[in-house]
């Protein structure tokens, strides 16, 4: 069973260091947002707000601390009052860790921005009933999504720069690569690519042709390379399990225009 | 654009419908699979309809005569995707496919009575399109 992990303390005295009998003290949970706050890992509600008279002058109430209170950055509104409950004086304070605290020696809290409630990850930026809705950020499902139409997302073809004879095929910058050969490739890496998904590659050379081409080392069984000036060799290839591409069709040679 | 509502059921259901084109500006990230239209069959490709790849990345059809293909009737391919078209000869057979001036490498139609020829191509940065090669059932 949880339990208040704070002690507040608190003596008061009138002027001449007798007791105040006639104090009050008001507590109050700022700052948790639309839904009522609740004990962290319960179903306990907190209590928001409570008005007690001082016995004596002395208090000691447990309450539980900001750290047990979801949601998080909640502070209290503690405030003194009168005989007659008017407020002579408030703070704010918070109580982030387990403890007894004193009130007449503690420092008061000194709150940021006000609270905003987390939104999910996905803003609808249109009112609900417009046909073409925009999602103003990462959208999260967690079931299924059945897509009658396309699924458009990043560029879909990766034009690989030759880099001075050592390309880098980057599967993060689209599923197909197109390489244009303007000089023999002395090696090549292949990069952020899923297995199990098909990976067409166009390998062309310019105008001049005859260039050759080393594939990356996991690359297995690569087909031979169109030399031809315009010479196009196309093929698609698959990452398995093992981190080694191996083509899943026959190359064919082409010249285009 | 019909202006239906966007989300079929109400807020809290489970399931949930988008009725309606959704864009993402961030990441679109699914837990479970992302289905989509993947075989479209045209029964015969007679140029009513075009081919269009946005209803699916395979394309099927069935040739009664000798056909060409013209660019104006392949639609939404998608550079650095693989397409998968599959090609059936009618019950006489002997009809020839021809292409688009801009695909190269396309294979010949197997002329058979019913036979089958199976091909994956991809379109470059310059809308070339090239034969991947073939696709054996």
């Amino acid at each position: 069973m949880a339990s208040p992990g704070v002690t507040l303390t608190a003596t008061l005295q009138d002027t001449s260091g007798d007791d105040d009998f006639g104090a009050w003290i008001r507590i109050t949970l700022c700052n948790y947002g639309a839904a009522l706050p609740r004990v962290i890992g319960t179903s306990m509600l907190v209590k928001i707000k409570q008005r007690l008279a001082l016995a004596e002058g002395i208090l000691s109430i447990p309450l539980w601390g900001n750290y047990q209170i979801n949601p998080t950055g909640t502070y209290y509104d503690i405030a003194l009052l009168d005989e007659k409950q008017n407020v002579v004086q408030s703070g704010l304070y918070q109580f982030m860790n387990p403890g007894t605290y004193d009130l007449s020696n503690l420092g008061p809290y000194s709150p940021g921005p006000p609270y905003i409630p987390p939104v999910g990850d996905a803003v609808l930026l249109f009112p609900p009933g417009q046909a073409l809705q925009t999602v103003d950020g990462p959208l999260t499902v967690q079931g299924n999504v059945v897509v009658t139409g396309t699924v458009n997302g990043a560029p879909t073809l990766y034009v690989v720069p030759i880099n001075s004879g050592t390309p880098v095929f980057d599967g993060s910058q689209g599923q197909g690569m197109s390489l244009t050969l303007s000089q023999n490739v002395t090696s090549s890496t292949a990069i952020n690519f899923p297995n199990g998904v098909l990976i067409p590659v166009i390998l062309k050379q310019n105008a001049t042709g005859g260039y050759t081409m080393t594939w990356p080392t996991n690359w297995k069984s690569m087909p031979a390379v169109n030399l031809a000036p315009n010479g196009v060799t196309s093929f698609a290839v698959m990452l398995d399990e093992t981190g080694a591409f191996y083509p899943v069709s026959s190359a064919v040679w082409s010249v285009h225009t | 654009m019909s202006l239906t509502p966007l989300m079929k059921n109400p807020p809290q259901f489970n399931p949930q419908a988008v009725d309606g084109p959704l864009d993402t500006l961030g990441n679109f990230t699914s837990d479970g699979p992302i289905e989509g239209g993947w075989i479209n069959v045209v029964s015969v490709f007679d140029f009513a309809a075009p081919l269009d790849f946005r209803l699916g990345r395979a394309q099927s059809f069935v040739m009664q005569a000798n056909t060409s293909i013209s660019s104006a009737y392949i639609l939404n391919m998608l550079e650095g995707l693989p397409y998968v078209i599959t090609v059936h000869q009618d019950s006489v057979g002997g009809h020839v496919l021809s292409y688009p001036s801009n695909w190269f490498g396309m294979p010949a139609v197997s002329p058979g009575p019913l036979s089958t020829t199976k091909f994956m191509i991809v379109q470059d940065e310059d809308g070339n399109v090239y034969n991947m090669g073939a696709v054996t059932n």
